[in-house]
């Protein structure tokens, strides 16, 4: 059956006022427009989802994520489109929504889970467990504004925990608490999951989708960019981000580099370039994880350079170099570079994480201290070994292997310090 | 186990932008038949709506000492007050009240206190309320209805307290005048009983039209406030005005021909106060025109308004 329906989905908002028609009214009397502070939030957005499925809207910020759910839980209405919920809806957005800081724990726990759509006989089945489930044992009649904030929020997630909506939506408002706290939250997630209910989960927690979803959706600035298998649309997701992200940090390097370049003008009678080659030789701009690769350096000059230093640098999207590879550290002295020509820098097995990095190559002086030549920045994609790639936070992956797991035997190994705790061993290989 | 819980929410389904202005006019003068439907999930949220009115009387008085003594002791001492402005003034004397004017001004303060504090909280009920208007569905109207059903418990405490005090007057003026001699001349000017009557089966209902007519001011006031704070202030000072054209202070009978008549009479207040005059003080039965007029107008104002909240509703979350 159909859970949600979300077809042709057009959401439009008015920076200053929110969606005030009033206000509109009132710039219309004064001759103004009244739509020019308008955007939409959402442009023709759809997506059907199955019962029992899970969905991961991603998405940079201001793309409209936060508004998908927004429609889907009912709080705001559309401009244009088609909506429909089946069943019952519950939101991870609104810990103790409702919670009034006068009143104590237990009437504040009928009164949310009354917001919350639940019944007072279903409330009072379950006001134990909530208990329990909070931790906050005597506090539970004390007035909530006397509780710590972790008390409060645990409280709010105890009665959320007890809807079991056909629907859920999550948001990462979730990412408060502890990793005690959080890990109960995705185990009530995934028991959910389990048991039928669609999971519309947003987040930038890129593990976190993968792990919980199976389709999704990546919304850029309010229209669709890619949808379908999760794992398409995250590696779409995170292409984007890191163009754009190399994008702005070669604009503000070029920046720098000009007002290097202005002070050493003296010097400008050189240019310089790269390419990339594979084992191969061919040119390209992308390659494996672990593959070899060799990094072209082209140069141009008009008069001869004194044992000039080359230095060749990789940035991540995200800014920092993850390789500096400076020629008078590999002994490579070269009394005259003049002419055009090009050196190659063969680099034995290229272990960076995949992705998108950002190589330029400054061809500088004797005593490394002046820049003659900047080469524009030259990116190259690392491409995942297979498709199902999640992208972990790091830069390096070296290539590593891993043994089959050894048991210990006491008796003969005498000399071989022994775990402090044995686990159960593991089984002998057949 | 596999029992659900959690929220239902409606359909949506927009064909074309609706924010253009011809839309908004036909929606604000025409009533939304689809209000049978609307009182239906209103029903079916009925624990929410218990709920809400239940945490608006426990977090009213929590850490008050006097607590839900403050609904006796607000209209008590304007009586006290008035009580001595008009007997020192004998205004009490020149103008024709059908009872004795402490028991008047009570009654009437009780009902009119119930009026202005309703409507003066259910203005902001919305706005009070931000988030969860901002992060949980259900019907809104709930809101600015619990806030009026809250005072309803007030209203019931004062309520009490008048019909002990009238009762109290009757009985108890003429003997205590006998030991206070300027009491004498206060007692031998009121001969008024106010006993048990039948008509007293008239007061139900004419206090139901006076909350159906406070919940239909709620719903436009709380809808607009949403738009313009300024709403709340507004409130306050027409409450203020509004007081003077309704005969609280003086009875519908000193009414003659001032400037303010055609004013007073078209109050629809100015009804539903004399009906409740009529029945509980004199216990006449208030099958009267005015009574009906303002009767008919608490209903199709609170139609009116429910129609008009429930069209405002979906833009309360993207505005407040």
């Amino acid at each position: 059956m159909e859970r949600i329906v979300f077809d042709g989905v057009w959401k439009k908002y008015d920076r200053m006022y929110g969606s005030n028609r009033f206000r509109g009214l009132a710039a219309r009397l004064i001759g103004r427009d009244p739509t020019r502070n308008e955007f939409w939030a959402l442009q023709d957005v759809s997506f059907r989802l199955e019962e029992g499925k899970s969905f991961g809207i991603i998405g940079p910020n201001g793309s409209g994520k936060t508004t998908v759910l927004r429609i889907l839980s009912g709080i705001t209405h559309i401009n244009r489109g088609h909506v429909r919920v089946r069943g019952t809806v519950s939101a991870l957005i609104a810990l103790g929504a409702g919670f009034h800081p006068e009143l104590t724990g237990r009437e504040n726990v009928y009164l949310n889970g009354s917001i919350l759509g639940l019944k007072r006989s279903e409330i009072r089945e379950y006001f134990d467990d909530i208990v329990d489930f909070a931790g906050i044992g005597d506090y539970i009649d004390a007035p909530v504004k006397r509780y710590s904030s972790g008390m409060f929020v645990r409280l709010g997630f105890a009665v959320a925990a007890q809807v079991r909506p056909d629907v859920l939506l999550v948001d990462e408002v979730l990412a408060v608490g502890d990793a005690r706290f959080q890990a109960r939250c995705h185990g009530r997630i995934r028991e959910l999951r389990e048991e039928g209910t669609v999971v519309v989960l947003v987040s930038h927690d890129m593990w976190a989708i993968r792990r919980s979803c199976m389709e999704g959706v990546f919304l850029n600035h309010g229209r669709i960019h890619t949808q379908g298998d999760i794992a398409t649309v995250i590696s779409a997701y995170t292409q984007s981000i890191q163009e754009q992200s190399l994008r702005s940090l070669s604009e503000s390097r070029r920046g720098e580099r000009k007002g290097l370049a202005a002070s050493t003008e003296s010097h400008s009678a050189c240019s310089c370039d790269l390419e990339f080659r594979n084992a191969a030789g061919e040119p390209v701009s992308e390659i494996p994880l672990g593959d070899p690769i060799a990094v072209r350096l082209h140069y141009a000059c008009q008069e001869p350079l004194r044992r000039p230093t080359l230095v060749l640098t990789a940035s991540a999207h995200d800014g920092p170099s993850v390789i500096v590879l400076r020629s008078r550290k590999a002994d490579w002295n070269v009394d005259v570079l003049e002419g055009t020509g090009s050196v190659d820098v063969t680099i034995g097995a290229l272990s960076l994480n995949p992705g998108r990095y950002a190589f330029a190559l400054s061809v500088k002086d004797e005593h490394d201290f002046v820049s003659f030549a900047e080469s524009p920045f030259r990116e190259l994609f690392v491409r995942p070994p297979h498709p199902d790639w999640c992208e972990e936070n790091c830069y390096y992956v070296p290539e590593a292997k891993w043994s089959e797991p050894r048991v210990l035997d006491p008796a003969s190994d005498g000399g071989a310090p022994v775990p402090p705790t044995p686990r159960s061993p593991a089984p002998p290989p057949a | 186990m596999s029992e659900r819980r959690g929220i239902t929410t409606p359909e949506l389904t927009v064909v074309e932008d609706e924010s253009r202005l011809p839309q908004f006019f036909r929606r604000f003068f025409i009533f939304d038949l689809r209000l049978p439907l609307h009182l239906l999930r209103l029903w079916q949220n009925a624990y929410l709506l218990y709920a809400l009115t239940l945490r608006g009387v426990r977090a009213r008085y929590k850490q008050s000492v006097v607590g839900i003594g403050w609904a006796v002791i607000t209209p008590a001492a304007m009586t006290a007050v008035f009580t001595y402005l008009f007997v020192r003034t004998r205004l009490n004397e020149a103008v024709p009240f059908p009872c004795p004017f402490p028991v008047y001004a009570l009654c009437m303060l009780t009902f009119w206190t119930f009026f202005q504090r309703a409507v003066a909280n259910g203005s902001t009920a919305l706005v009070t309320n931000m988030d969860l208007v901002t992060k949980v569905y259900f019907p809104r109207e709930v809101l600015p209805i619990s806030s009026v059903l809250t005072n309803l418990v007030d209203w019931a405490v004062a309520f009490a307290m008048f019909v002990l005090a009238a009762f109290a007057h009757s009985h108890l003026v003429p003997r205590v005048a006998d030991h206070f001699p300027y009491w004498q001349r206060y007692a031998e000017t009121s001969d008024y009983v106010f006993g048990p009557h039948v008509a007293w089966l008239w007061v139900p209902l004419l206090f139901a039209a006076l909350v159906l007519f406070a919940m239909g001011v709620v719903f436009f006031v709380s809808a607009l406030q949403v738009y313009f704070r300024d709403m709340s202030h507004l409130v306050n000072l027409a409450l203020f005005l509004w007081m003077f054209l309704t005969p609280v202070l003086y009875p519908l009978a000193a009414v003659a021909g001032g400037r303010a008549t055609t004013l007073i009479i078209l109050n629809p207040l100015t009804g539903i106060l004399d009906g409740i005059r009529l029945a509980l003080l004199n216990g006449r039965s208030p099958w009267e025109h005015h009574v009906i007029y303002g009767a008919g107008c608490s209903l199709i104002l609170f139609v009116a308004g429910y129609s008009f909240f429930k069209h405002e509703e979906r833009y309360f979350a993207d505005v407040v």
